[in-house]
């Protein structure tokens, strides 16, 4: 299983985007500038942990390097130190076998107000009830915010992004026989 | 639950209450009229096996002789046994933490925070303190950056932060961008406008 994170500056340009597999966990720099790749490489091996304060609330985000919510950790603090906006994107194994099959349900989300939306902002979306109605899953799929199996059949991602139209999409695939 | 001198030792509380008296004639005489019995030191119980170890938070009031505070919010210090260092963070030791020392505008620069933060910083090497922490934000972005606190930052940390500062500049119309090398050399206004927190460290 690996994360992908991207992470956007005030002019909404790609700063970074790294890949964080979890099976050896490496990192691997897919695009991003010069300070940002030596960034994330400074951090690659080590356990990560940041203090913030938010809301008047010290915040620490910490994780071990081979968690899986390393990235999340990371994308949080600079967005909390810097503001920008990340995004992180989840793949299964079996998101990857199936992404080169069929396509079965491209939805856009409309007008997301939070680049970091909230599973329960998904939650309250009607369209998205109808997306689950395609793919016969459950809400609660949506919720564990991972890409997900439905009866064997079809896997959902979480929401990624579609760098063009700078839109989250929800993304159905049909898993192969 | 762990008794306090326990959790200090070698340190005694008395030591660290002594950090807090100032000697008035070794700072400004805007801060003349301090009053050292006037002074609040509150410790929390020690926590337990908290996800740093065991813990003890503490806050300081300074007031003058007139009852007016010398900070705008009480000075606030962690204490953690166990915490993941910055400079190695796969090791775990001793770390004191800053969390909060706002000045009044009034005493800004009146050689409070010179004239404490050695003190401090013997007492916490004397707990055993392997590093000192920072939350710096605010004011205190610029402050503990200065070069005489002896903070730094990890290079992670530096080189995003460099990011954020050419993005800065950018935003603000700059056509010749300034490629910064050392935490000291980003200018101030980058600090009060750019930047939320910044974790800062010193080995001790």
């Amino acid at each position: 299983m690996s994360r992908e994170l991207k992470v956007y500056n005030e002019f909404d340009e790609l700063i970074l985007h790294a890949e964080h597999n979890l099976g050896d966990a490496s990192v691997r720099l897919i695009d991003g500038t010069r300070e940002m790749n030596r960034a994330i490489k400074a951090l690659q091996g080590h356990d990560f942990e940041r203090a913030a304060m938010i809301n008047g609330q010290i915040c620490v985000f910490q994780a071990g390097w081979d968690d899986p919510d390393f990235l999340d950790a990371v994308a949080g603090f600079w967005t909390a130190s810097f503001g920008w906006r990340t995004r992180i994107v989840q793949k299964s194994p079996k998101f990857a076998r199936a992404y080169e099959d069929v396509l079965i349900s491209n939805v856009v989300i409309p007008n997301l107000p939070d680049p970091n939306p909230s599973a329960a902002y998904y939650a309250g979306l009607g369209s998205i009830r109808e997306v689950f109605s395609v793919g016969k899953f459950q809400l609660s799929d949506l919720l564990s915010n991972v890409a997900y199996s439905v009866n064997d059949k079809f896997v959902v991602t979480s929401v990624i992004e579609n760098d063009q139209a700078r839109k989250p999409e929800l993304v159905v695939l049909k898993i192969a026989a | 639950m762990m008794r306090l001198a326990n959790f200090l030792s070698p340190l005694t509380e008395e030591e660290l209450r002594d950090v807090y008296r100032i000697d008035v004639n070794r700072v400004q005489e805007r801060l003349a009229s301090l009053r050292n019995d006037s002074t609040v030191i509150e410790f929390s119980g020690v926590s337990e096996r908290t996800g740093d170890g065991n813990k003890l938070t503490y806050s300081v009031k300074l007031y003058l002789e007139s009852g007016d505070p010398v900070l705008d919010r009480e000075m606030e210090r962690w204490l953690s046994d166990n915490k993941r260092l910055l400079q190695n963070p796969e090791v775990r030791a001793k770390v004191a933490f800053r969390v909060k020392f706002y000045c009044r505008s009034t005493f800004r620069g009146a050689g409070l925070a010179t004239y404490l933060i050695p003190r401090e910083e013997d007492a916490f090497r004397k707990w055993g303190a392997r590093e000192i922490h920072v939350l710096a934000m605010d004011d205190g972005l610029w402050v503990w950056t200065r070069p005489q606190f002896g903070y730094t930052i990890t290079q992670g940390d530096l080189q995003s932060l460099k990011q954020k500062h050419r993005d800065w500049q950018r935003a603000r119309g700059s056509t010749q961008l300034v490629e910064i090398s050392r935490l000291d050399e980003f200018p101030r206004d980058f600090f009060e406008t750019g930047v939320s927190f910044l974790s800062l460290f010193k080995v001790i």
